[in-house]
């Protein structure tokens, strides 16, 4: 299923590949190991290492690449020739034999039921909101999980989003024809979400990814667990949290971890969310819900 | 299968890590927070400890503290309802943290994500666990003595195979660590911290009972019986009922006031200090002698606080019937993870011992890659040089070293428990002169009297220094003092004590391979392969653990050159992060 909007992407992400790197900073695999962000680093130890895993929507495939160092069988798949054009570089410069890139439009269910296999772990992690059909692909990609196998899912929370929103209006209308302006402001919106910008591919994808991306929408707690309740799948957590008063930590907790967090009521959610505007603002109100398939 | 062990609250908070009964990871907490002795909930220590292994608590199947808290508490009331209302100020400054904290071992536990099952168990057996455990013996005879656990300040028992079992105690008030640190606090140092400050002390004091009238003064206030059993006189302590540890009648009997701080160290000081040491071997000779009788065990392990006490370890063999002793590299009470985690495996849940499980180093503390290591100092524009190999790298640090130079030694995992062994070490010269006074002052910014260790090839050991023969294996975690060879005292002045003694690492080429080739090369240079190896720290912090420690570190005292890794930092190229760390220098 080609949709208007998923052409619209589909251009987009070939002309600006993401997560953007330079090639050279991953020399060796400890390079993309200590590369990889601390949130990516707790995903990693949260996966046993034995299990299969696919990251849907893998882009350049830095997460997918650092999670297939210690693993047998991990895929990324995405629609983009150009970013996996980046991933395939990336495969080949590090030799990562247990990494297999592939082209699959998620939207398309005859493509995803030619991968032919099913994994342990299913990984969308900031896709699904680009796509303009975010329920259906959802579903889509729960056809790749085992049964009783864990799901991981990042989307822009509806809520968080709003900094970011009034950040986007503000470049793009307000400083738009303000050369000298514009830079210092870009710089400072960009080094605001990723720190320091040293690595001028990475900050350009990002910005392109967070301030011109021709695609997005929004997504609140409540309608995620929906789509788990219709689809047989049990909530573990999000990340940030959606419990009030939650203070497990997440270094020694992982994701998918019973005990950090009970289901979130709606006026929890709610309360959550709020503080989501300010909590997430950095990350432009990027949220994961992780759950697990029932047997 | 995961089993972790932690122990805090105390004194050293510390987590360690079992995979299937070996231990892949351990460290204290204070490495982390940069805190000395931290006594917090080891949240840094345990998040190092799961992710050297990738997993999170998920993975982990049981856990492990290292006393019963509530046993604890129940001694402490017992102890301050019977000496009301003398202790009530004390009693009110505890209690918040006991409510707060001491008594919320479980849900501090569950806040890292673990619903499973959490083993308690008593606190010396935990000490025996750590020891016993990981040590080479099949069976042995078994003696921990400390400050104080729930009740227990000192216990025997055996261990044969996975079983523990304590047939013996002396119980609270009655204590060796307690009189060790009642007289610490009397000499004026900080207790739970300095007591190895007076086992250095000791050896300026005179040693002969005969002649130091302190060690008469000293037997009054201890009772050892034959057996090696013992009671203090309380009339001489305080610290059951007040945060002060010696009373006004131990101050009279010792001759005067507590010492302050900043005054001079006297003889009569020293000579205290000796009369200390003197007792506490009696003591442990006493007991160590009637466990043997009482065992008919050849092998002994010993655990808790006193067992840090290397200048009376050093004589335990030629002392008592025994043939051979172990001791964990971190007996007291930060170790105390590794024991409660053996514990669980082995005598709980019942599993074999095997080869693999016995404890043959101590480096079990994270370690940097080459990558982290350029990447830190890259992002901060530290000037340095690589090492184009491994060769290069163990000449020059050789030649640095017999140059007279201090060199920062940063390589690989970061040693478990309070001795730096070779991975976060300083090394300086020991036929140098001057050496100890330059580390002492500029380097350390410690007291004069303090000795420096020497650490020797194992190989090389017998030449220098009259060991225990066959060498025992604990002389890798710099556990034993041994007397030096007399013809070598004047060759090698840096590391000989006044007493012509030296506490010494000895080192084997499988433990540390690169830190055995820099020894053997400077013997090649020098013609005695040893070195002085001291932690890599200043008086009061912790040992560095992770390179921006050591830099930092480096750049504030007089130490010449950092190697670390593969890269060669030199001081005088980064002036401009010099410091002077001087009044950073704490007890």
């Amino acid at each position: 299923m080609v949709t208007e909007a998923g052409k619209r992407v589909q251009e987009f992400y070939n002309k600006t590949p993401f997560p953007d790197y330079e090639l050279e900073r991953f020399k060796t695999k400890e390079d993309l190991r200590i590369a990889a962000y601390p949130f990516a680093e707790i995903l990693d130890r949260s996966i046993p290492e034995n299990a299969s895993i696919i990251d849907v929507g893998t882009g350049t495939g830095q997460l997918s690449a650092f999670l297939s160092l210690r693993r047998k069988c991990v895929w990324g798949i995405d629609f983009s020739d150009g970013s996996l054009s980046k991933a395939r570089k990336l495969k080949e410069q590090l030799k990562l034999k247990s990494w297999t890139l592939k082209k699959v439009d998620l939207l398309d269910t005859e493509q995803i039921e030619a991968i032919g296999r099913k994994f342990d772990y299913v990984l969308c992690m900031g896709v699904l909101h680009h796509t303009g059909y975010t329920h259906q692909g959802f579903e889509n990609i729960l056809r790749l999980l085992k049964p009783g196998g864990y799901i991981g899912v990042g989307l822009y929370n509806t809520y968080g989003r709003i900094p970011l929103q009034i950040r986007k209006f503000l470049a793009k209308t307000i400083f738009k024809n303000n050369n000298i302006l514009n830079n210092t402001i870009k710089d400072w919106f960009i080094r605001m979400q990723i720190g320091n910008i040293e690595d001028k591919e990475r900050a350009r994808g990002w910005w392109s990814d967070q301030y011109l991306h021709p695609y997005e929408t929004t997504h609140s707690v409540g309608e995620v667990l929906k789509w788990f309740k219709g689809n047989q799948i049990d909530f573990y957590q999000t990340v940030p949290s959606s419990t009030l008063f939650d203070d497990t930590s997440l270094e020694t907790a992982g994701v998918w971890n019973t005990t950090s967090q009970k289901y979130p009521s709606f006026l929890a959610r709610i309360c959550k969310q709020i503080a989501w505007i300010w909590q997430t603002h950095q990350e432009g109100g990027y949220w994961i819900t992780f759950g697990k398939k029932k047997i | 299968m995961y089993i972790l062990g932690i122990s805090c609250y105390y004194h050293d908070a510390s987590a360690a890590l079992l995979k299937d009964g070996v231990v892949v990871a351990a460290a204290e907490e204070e490495r982390f927070t940069r805190k000395k002795h931290d006594t917090s909930f080891p949240l840094n220590a345990i998040t190092y400890c799961l992710k050297s292994q990738r997993i999170t608590m998920g993975q982990v199947d049981a856990v492990g503290f290292y006393e019963k808290p509530f046993l604890k508490f129940e001694r402490l009331l017992g102890q301050h309802v019977q000496m009301f209302p003398k202790s009530l100020k004390t009693f009110v400054s505890a209690m918040p943290s006991w409510i707060h904290e001491k008594l919320h071992i479980r849900k501090s536990i569950k806040k890292l994500g673990y619903e499973g099952e959490v083993y308690f168990i008593e606190h010396h057996l935990a000490h025996a666990a750590a020891s016993f455990l990981v040590s080479p013996f099949k069976k042995a005879a078994i003696l921990t003595a400390d400050g104080v656990g729930e009740w227990s300040t000192t216990t025997w028992g055996i261990g044969n195979e996975k079983e523990i079992q304590l047939l013996g105690e002396i119980r609270f008030p009655h204590s060796l660590g307690l009189l060790y640190s009642t007289i610490t606090a009397y000499l004026g140092f900080t207790v739970n911290n300095a007591e190895y400050k007076v086992m250095g002390l000791a050896s300026y004091g005179d040693m002969d009972k005969k002649t130091n009238s302190y060690y008469e003064k000293l037997k009054q206030v201890v009772d050892i019986k034959e057996d090696g059993s013992y009671t203090l006189d309380l009339k001489y302590f305080k610290y059951h009922y007040a945060d002060r540890m010696p009373s006004q009648a131990m101050e009279k009997l010792l001759d005067g006031p507590t010492r302050k701080k900043e005054t001079e160290v006297a003889q009569r000081h020293k000579d205290i200090a000796a009369a200390l040491q003197l007792i506490l071997e009696e003591a442990m000779t006493a007991m160590l002698k009637d466990l043997s009788k009482k065992t008919h065990y050849q092998n002994v392990v010993l655990g808790g606080g006193v067992a840090l006490n290397s200048v009376y370890n050093g004589k335990i063999l030629r002392n008592t019937p025994f043939k051979r002793v172990w001791i964990h590299p971190n007996p007291s009470d930060g170790g105390s993870s590794i024991g409660v985690a053996l514990y669980i495996y082995h005598t709980i849940l019942g599993k074999k011992r095997e080869k693999q499980h016995q404890l043959s180093h101590a480096y079990l503390g994270p370690a940097f890659s080459t990558e982290e290591i350029q990447q830190f100092l890259d992002a901060r524009g530290i000037r340095y040089s690589k090492f184009k190999n491994q060769q290069e790298l163990i000449a020059s640090t050789a030649k640095m070293i017999f140059d007279n130079k201090v060199v920062g030694w940063f390589q690989g995992k970061m040693e478990w428990g309070p001795r730096a062994l070779g991975s976060r070490s300083i090394l300086a010269n020991p036929c140098n002169p001057q050496a100890k006074e330059l580390l002492n002052e500029k380097v350390k910014h410690r007291e004069h009297f303090r000795p420096f260790a020497p650490v020797v090839c194992a190989d090389d050991a017998l030449k220098y220094f009259d060991c225990d023969k066959p060498l025992p294996e604990i002389t890798d975690f710099m556990l034993m003092v041994y007397p030096i060879k007399k013809e070598w005292h004047k060759k090698i002045p840096s590391v000989t004590h006044v007493d012509g003694s030296g506490r010494l690492q000895t080192i084997s080429r499988k433990q540390n391979h690169l830190y055995y080739e820099v020894i053997k090369a400077f013997g090649k240079l020098s013609k005695i392969p040893i070195l002085i190896n001291t932690s890599f720290n200043i008086r009061g912090e912790p040992i560095v653990c992770t390179p921006a420690d050591a830099y930092t570190c480096m750049m504030g005292t007089g130490i010449d050159c950092l190697v670390m890794g593969n890269f060669l930092i030199k001081r005088s190229d980064n002036e401009q992060d010099q410091w002077n760390s001087e009044h950073d220098a704490k007890d």
